[in-house]
């Protein structure tokens, strides 16, 4: 029986990768293709699911093996697949451009870099690679990986719908004096939540002195956030912006249900999850056009040009704050594309991807 | 909401914020407020670049600490890590005394390195720090006005925003806003700003192949190159006509705008720009050679300085 088993350095089932790690376990079992996770490090809520990967020598010598690698910072788990003769498939989840972490934490520019080599070094390795969007997929190509095939990342949004932690819902909404904006996403340069805070200094400055705005997630680099938050008070914006760092799934409900815009100015993303999570609470997307956030958001995002000014993003919030029509068009857009990157539906063009894949390998 | 209603929503809020601007409603003032003070907190090379920054950062993590945290909140863990931290301290010295000292060795390698650099620098006006600081005021460009008829014409009919580097004074800028060109500057020296705030014109500080860098391709609907045409050294041009063929929309029009070398030059600029005007075949040369078509030159010297417009389209309309 064929089997198609994956590898990563760390499965943890809140993060993206290894929501889409066993979705796509999920996927393949359920067409009877046998399919384990082998991981070096996992989160204790997934260890039922997990196997540590020493123990995958077990299939790599069957003729109908194969095994998918998760590719995205440097490991020592991708030097090992490397090394391995069964047939592999990598699974690219983008690597983000060092630059942006140079100065702020080089140990974080240094996995960055390791892994763009990686990925270089596991092309002509591969069968073939699959990556979460066109623009990832452009970064295989570039890489050498031929053919190759997007598969969205499959994470279901809509799980935590309904999902509210009432008591800080009841605090948020009776503290409320404006708009209020969220962005969820780690605390990272490539985010680019100064930008963010820039562009709501301005919305405050410009329209509305009562809004607020949370930026919600851990962080990245501590020297970022330290800045950050200087910033914030420099700027006299403590009552106004709140780093919450992380939070739990009833948390994050509270914060997408109170909030009346998600706003992202993040100059780098590979797919960017959290605007289908934003979307999926009914709350708009107001968004900067870069990298691979077009292709997520599609036509139901406010939009604005990756170069421009932040007075726009600031004048696309307003827009979307003040005009009942807009709104409500965005929100009714958005839960098309939620439905549009389903897992339901991902999950079936992974299938084909597979099989065709295997088709070509048979 | 399908595409051409999201695309029209943004035209809409774009030229809501053109209005805006042109009311006096937009603080850009503010906005550069917003960067110097980020820019205030940020660590050294975060913001811009600077290899002396970098150095001091390498140098400070080139010192390896040998002694790890022990603290642990479960009992026990923490007399343990001290026990292995005592343990283990001959062994980790003797490893982290030669990693700091191979550390220090390679910074400040890369300081000698670095100076030499320097030096080379120095000696040629295009990379000399204290040229490339002395930015020319805006007052010494040449008048671009006796060209703004021609400019507005080439670029009335075209979709999407045309970017006039380097745009001094604004007076471009308005020019076009007033034909209802949707345009934008962006000039490195600090005298633009104020002009541009007294205008109400959107203006960026910042270098023309910085920015060009920066814009994704095909986004321009048209641009106007005056200013640094005659300011950039040769090599740079050659990059900002590459660059522009990039940003530029197929069917998107280029006008070159400069004084002629044959008139009489700006003294200033003469003596201390890295690079001299061009002569109009030459930009023909160059747009012709990155694919531009219906290159047209035309020239004026009915007020000195003589100056001269050299306008392409690019190809794939």
């Amino acid at each position: 029986m064929t089997r198609v088993d994956q590898l990563l350095p760390r499965l943890a089932g809140r993060d993206a990768v290894g929501a889409h790690t066993l979705a796509v376990q999920d996927a393949l079992r359920a067409t009877g293709i046998e399919s384990d996770v082998f991981a070096a490090e996992w989160d204790a809520d997934v260890a039922g699911r997990v196997r540590t990967f020493d123990e995958y020598s077990d299939y790599s010598d069957a003729d109908d093996a194969w095994l998918m690698y998760h590719a995205s910072v440097g490991s020592h788990v991708g030097g090992w697949f490397a090394e391995r003769t069964v047939r592999k498939l990598v699974d690219y989840h983008n690597v983000t451009p060092h630059e942006f972490f140079d100065a702020w934490a080089p140990e974080i520019s240094g996995l960055l870099v390791s892994g763009r080599h990686q990925l270089e070094d596991l092309a002509p390795l591969a069968r073939a690679g699959l990556a979460d969007s066109h623009f990832n997929e452009l970064d295989m190509r570039t890489a050498g990986f031929a053919p190759t095939a997007v598969v969205p990342i499959m994470v279901d949004v809509r799980r935590s719908v309904g999902v509210v932690d009432e008591q800080l819902l009841d605090g948020l909404g009776a503290t409320k004096r404006g708009a209020d904006w969220v962005f969820v996403g780690r605390v990272a340069p490539n985010k680019a939540q100064h930008e963010l805070i820039k562009a709501f200094a301005l919305y405050r400055h410009s329209f509305d002195p009562g809004a607020r705005l949370w930026v919600v997630g851990g962080e990245s680099s501590a020297l970022y956030r330290a800045a950050l938050d200087r910033f914030v008070t420099d700027l006299d914006l403590a009552n106004a912006v709140v780093l919450t760092g992380s939070v739990s799934d009833a948390e994050l409900g509270a914060y997408y249900e109170a909030a009346d815009m998600f706003v992202c100015v993040s100059r780098h993303e590979g797919f960017c999850v959290p605007v289908l999570e934003a979307m999926a609470h009914s709350v708009p997307v107001v968004a900067l056009a870069s990298t691979a956030v077009p292709e997520t958001v599609g036509d139901a995002a406010a939009l604005v040009p990756e170069n421009a000014p932040l007075h726009e993003v600031a004048a696309a919030v307003w827009r979307v704050a003040s005009d009942a029509p807009t709104r409500r068009a965005l929100i009714e857009a958005g839960h098309r594309r939620v439905e549009h990157f389903s897992v339901e539906r991902s999950s079936q063009v992974l299938l084909d991807a597979i099989s065709t894949i295997l088709g070509r390998n048979a | 909401m399908p595409d051409a209603d999201a695309a029209s929503l943004m035209a809409d809020i774009e030229r809501e914020v053109r209005e805006r601007r042109r009311a006096g409603q937009i603080d850009d003032e503010y906005e550069r407020e917003l960067d110097r003070i980020f820019d205030a907190v940020a660590p050294p090379g975060a913001v811009g670049s600077g290899l002396g920054a970098a150095l001091m950062r390498a140098e400070r993590a080139a010192v390896i600490d040998p002694v790890g945290p022990v603290a642990s909140r479960i009992p026990g863990v923490a007399l343990l890590r001290r026990a292995l931290r005592k343990l283990m301290a001959f062994y980790v010295e003797h490893v982290v005394r030669q990693v700091t000292a191979f550390g220090v060795m390679v910074v400040r390698a890369m300081r000698l390195l670095g100076e030499r650099v320097d030096a080379v620098e120095a000696r040629s006006p295009v990379t000399d720090p204290r040229l490339v600081n002395l930015a020319l005021p805006v007052a010494s460009d040449f008048d671009v006005a006796p060209w703004f008829d021609l400019v507005v014409k080439t670029l009335a009919p075209v979709s999407g925003r045309v970017l006039h580097a380097e745009c001094g004074n604004g007076a471009l800028l308005v020019a076009l806003h007033d034909a209802g060109i949707d345009a934008y500057g962006i000039d490195p020296r600090p005298d633009a700003a104020a002009f541009a705030d007294e205008r109400r014109v959107e203006v960026r500080n910042a270098a023309v192949i910085d920015h060009l860098r920066a814009v994704p391709a095909g986004a321009l609907g048209g641009m106007v190159v005056s200013g640094c045409a005659e300011r950039l050294a040769t090599g740079d041009i050659v990059e900002l006509v590459d660059r522009a063929a990039r940003v530029l929309a197929p069917g998107a029009p280029l006008v070159v705008l400069s004084r002629d070398p044959k008139g009489d030059l700006d003294p200033i600029a003469a003596d201390l720009a890295p690079g001299r005007p061009l002569h109009p075949p030459t930009w023909a040369f160059l747009l012709a050679r990155r694919g531009f078509e219906l290159i047209e030159t035309r020239t004026s010297d009915k007020r000195a300085p003589a100056s001269y417009a050299v306008a392409g389209v690019r190809a794939g309309s």
